[in-house]
């Protein structure tokens, strides 16, 4: 299995990818040629265009782009993991207490997916935030909460499949607690197909942390992110081309990179999918 | 000359866990007019034989050596359009499980009268008359309203009728019966099983019948082949393999057999 | 059949409840504190807010009274009036439903015509070199944020090459244009927000048709019509597209939140007038009514996308039509 995920070559790409930006993120202060808050407003340091100093040009207030955009790699990574996290643990428990008690628990927490997969999720999002606050932490949250359907499908389903399997049998027959069954015998088989889960979360996560903070309720200037660099770049693309480019094209980079992953490990986990 | 002879067939599968030899060697003939059963458990690579025939394995399979002729032309060679033209025409399947055999979102009469003008020239309105008629053939009841009828409003008999009806409707010189029972209740068992039999007199067909069930052989093949893993252990007329088996594994298939009770077998 | 339809109508009252209570609940967060630090700064504002939304929910009663009025107000859809203009919510969003749906169906329209020729090219050679750049394309496209594409569209056929207007759905002007001429101008100005649209969820129903497309090619009936003879033609558009499209169907259902997600960014962008921009102008300004008009509008929409596509899949499968 684990030779077979590093043959992959789309697994491979994506890591890498993944990996490298992992490692901006982690290691800004050092790569960061500029503080990402310096501004200077003269007017030979703003907007300028990419040059050996600024890689990337400088936006409206003469800060460094490139700069920025190292620490805006580390809010959309840290956004992205955290709201994946807040996902996980509850599209887990709740598809967890469904699949295994099935009953009236399994009834309401289905009709509750339904329902909740009828919103325009963003829109939702946007409002809760409009609510809320726009706090990098609600957006986490926020995020987190309003995605955790499809998972928990999934893994109802995947319980409802090996609640009757043998192993799970045995274990009851031997008197294994509920808790203990769903934890240590089901969840592990039901555990690579959420690793696909997670891995395509988190690329939807960070697109969905940058575009609200380019609709202005995500995350706050001066807080760098890329998608809200993009919400200002939009008022100067007939001008500076590189405040939209740039930082767009790291969100499509990352983004496809988990996807890339995601797609690959599908691939390698569906046995039908196999030659 | 014999209608079909396969020579020395050999096919692989490929996976990640390494080759499978499905076929691993088979070799067999059929006179026309003759049936040929091919007898195994399940996984001894009759259904891979049956269908490396008209090389139809799907991937990972490969037919990597051998040879099939049909009345002395090889058949591996040919391109697939001409290979089209002997599916269906000189060489027809009848498949086990009628229900996943037939298209579900097709009509009956759609699935009958496409393959008659696939092979042959002819209006639609010619070609509805002659699957009507080969509806009618395999006794299908009712076969004017059936014909506009869906597979799943079929009962699994009705069904499997429509599939010979399929196969038989062009009188091709070979008919491959890939377990045609195995899916059906016992008692129709016996129905499709008469039913073949008489439209294979009636035309004076060639018959590849595959079966793990050596009681079905007995009242219908007049060769037999038992194969296993891959390979034929044994090859006989069908009063030798009964009477005078030679293989041990012959020997263990016939004691099964010999448990069922009389009533079930087919007179 | 009938049976079925019904059957199926009846199931969205429950769903209509969830909604209910989830926007409820939801409605009961919109700050309503005077003192909350983000209001304070224009505590006039949250003032005369906080007034009319307790007359609006009556929100002096019972909890449970309260649910009951917001169920009969969303029953009759009345969502109150705007808190910018007066005038009733539900009358702002009839005026902007129809720009957001002609967007919308013009980008499903798009996404059907284009997803499945590549789902079924990509499924028949599968796992080929096409097969695999064709992913990764997808997948990019899947992995582009609407808002920039959005942008680089603005920028480089409007501003640059100035082939297609960069904003709005109808101009002034067009009222001079012969009936024609203003149809052309509408198509005129469809074509960046369509392709903005369209680009998520093409890539999303390209891969559901080329899964459905490799599981139905591995069906047994495949193999049957290869044994009869049928070319290799037939065998992939008649016996196996005819299958793989069935589920095709109810996927529209799934990528319809998706679509109107995209309106809210996508609308404020290209100054589309329809819901999304005035779901997102209705948060930025604290319009709190229609703020949740718009949300309550948009699920019923996607609620009735969902029965047209299951009531659509019955009558194309023969398998429950005949049920």
């Amino acid at each position: 299995m684990v030779r077979e995920i590093f043959r992959n070559k789309q697994i491979v790409l994506g890591l890498v990818v993944i990996l490298f930006m992992a490692g901006i993120a982690t290691f800004a202060p050092f790569i960061a040629t500029y503080s990402p808050y310096e501004q200077n407003l003269s007017p030979e340091a703003r907007i300028q265009p990419p040059s050996r100093e600024h890689w990337f040009g400088t936006d409206d207030l003469g800060r460094d782009l490139f700069s920025r955009m190292v620490y805006g790699a580390r809010t959309s990574l840290s956004v992205g993991f955290i709201a994946v996290g807040i996902m996980l643990t509850v599209g887990i428990t709740l598809g967890v207490l469904a699949g295994y008690y099935g009953g009236w628990i399994d009834f309401i927490i289905m009709r509750l997916v339904e329902v909740m997969m009828c919103f325009p999720t963003l829109y939702l999002i946007l409002i809760l935030l409009a609510f809320l606050g726009p706090s990098i932490f609600y957006v986490m949250a926020v995020i987190g909460l309003t995605s955790w359907m499809g998972l928990t499908r999934f893994v109802r389903a995947e319980f409802l499949s090996l609640r009757e399997r043998e192993f799970v049998i045995a274990a009851k027959a031997l008197g294994a607690t509920d808790l203990r069954i769903a934890f240590r015998h089901i969840l592990p088989n039901a555990l690579a197909p959420v690793f696909v889960s997670i891995t395509f979360s988190l690329g939807g996560a960070i697109l969905v942390e940058n575009s609200l903070s380019f609709l202005g309720l995500g995350v706050q200037i001066p807080i760098p992110s890329w998608g809200n660099i993009i919400s200002t770049g939009r008022f100067y693309i007939e001008s500076a081309w590189w405040l939209t480019l740039f930082p767009g094209l790291a969100i499509l980079i990352t983004v496809l990179s988990f996807y890339l992953v995601g797609d690959g490990l599908r691939a390698v986990l569906d046995p039908r999918l196999k030659r | 000359m014999s209608l079909l002879e396969v020579k020395d067939l050999k096919t692989y599968f490929f996976t990640d866990k390494g080759v499978q030899k499905a076929v691993d060697g088979v070799s067999f003939s059929i006179d026309p007019g003759e049936t040929l059963g091919l007898v195994g458990e399940s996984g001894s690579g009759k259904t891979v034989t049956a269908l490396s025939i008209l090389n139809l394995v799907d991937e990972p399979g490969k037919i990597v050596g051998g040879d099939i002729l049909l009345e002395g032309k090889s058949l591996l060679p040919l391109k697939a359009s001409d290979l089209t033209q002997i599916r269906g025409r000189d060489i027809s399947v009848v498949f086990q499980e009628p229900l996943t055999a037939l298209n579900p979102v097709l009509t009956i009469g759609n699935q009958i009268t496409e393959q008659i003008m696939a092979h042959m020239k002819m209006s639609y309105r010619d070609a509805k008359e002659r699957a009507l008629l080969a509806m009618k053939e395999v006794r299908l009841k009712d076969s004017d309203r059936l014909f506009y009828d869906y597979p799943h409003r079929l009962s699994g008999g009705m069904r499997q009728r429509a599939m010979i009806a399929m196969a038989l409707c062009l009188r091709p010189k070979l008919l491959i019966a890939d377990e045609p029972t195995t899916a059906l209740d016992v008692t129709i068992q016996a129905e499709i099983l008469r039913l073949l039999v008489e439209i294979k007199e009636r035309h004076n067909m060639s018959v590849l019948f595959i079966t793990h069930d050596l009681g079905i052989i007995a009242n219908i093949a007049d060769k037999v082949c038992v194969m296993r893993s891959g390979k034929i252990v044994e090859s006989a007329k069908v009063e030798d393999i009964f009477y005078n088996p030679k293989a041990d594994y012959t020997k263990q298939l016939l004691e099964a057999v010999v448990k069922i009770p009389e009533d079930m077998r087919i007179a | 059949m009938l049976n079925f339809i019904i059957r199926r109508t009846l199931l969205i009252v429950p769903m209509l409840i969830g909604i209910s209570l989830i926007t409820f609940v939801i409605a009961h967060l919109a700050p309503g504190d005077p003192t909350s630090i983000r209001y304070g700064l224009n505590p006039e504002v949250s003032q005369s807010a906080r007034a009319k939304l307790k007359e609006m929910y009556g929100l002096d009663k019972p909890i449970i009274v309260q649910f009951g009025l917001w169920l009969k107000r969303i029953a009759m859809l009345d969502f109150g009036n705007s808190f910018i203009d007066d005038r009733p919510v539900i009358h702002k969003i009839a005026e902007r439903l129809p720009a957001t749906l002609l967007l919308n169906i013009a980008a499903l329209f798009v996404i059907y015509i284009l997803a499945i020729p590549i789902g079924i090219s990509s499924a028949v050679k599968a796992n080929s070199k096409y097969d695999r750049v064709m992913t990764i394309i997808l997948f990019a496209g899947y992995a582009t944020p609407s808002f920039w594409f959005a942008l680089l569209l603005i920028w480089f056929f409007g501003f640059n090459l100035g082939w297609f207007p960069i904003s709005g759905m109808r101009p002034w002007y067009v009222e001079y244009f012969t009936f024609f001429e203003s149809i052309k101008d509408l198509l005129w100005r469809l074509v960046l927000p369509v392709a903005t649209t369209s680009l998520l969820s093409l890539a999303n129903l390209s891969r559901y048709m080329r899964s459905s497309m490799l599981e139905v090619l591995r069906q047994d009936y495949i193999r049957t019509a290869r044994a009869k003879g049928l070319s290799e033609y037939l065998v992939v558009y008649k016996h196996a597209l005819k299958n793989a499209l069935l589920p095709i169907v109810t996927i529209a259902s799934m990528i319809l939140p998706a679509l109107l997600s995209g309106s809210f960014i996508i609308e404020t962008i290209f100054g589309w007038p329809g819901m999304g921009r005035l779901g997102y102008e209705s948060i930025m300004n604290y319009d709190y009514p229609t703020t949740m008009g718009v949300v309550i509008i948009a699920t019923f929409l996607t609620l009735l996308g969902l029965l047209i596509a299951d009531i659509t899949y019955a009558i194309v499968d023969p398998r429950i039509r005949y049920e």
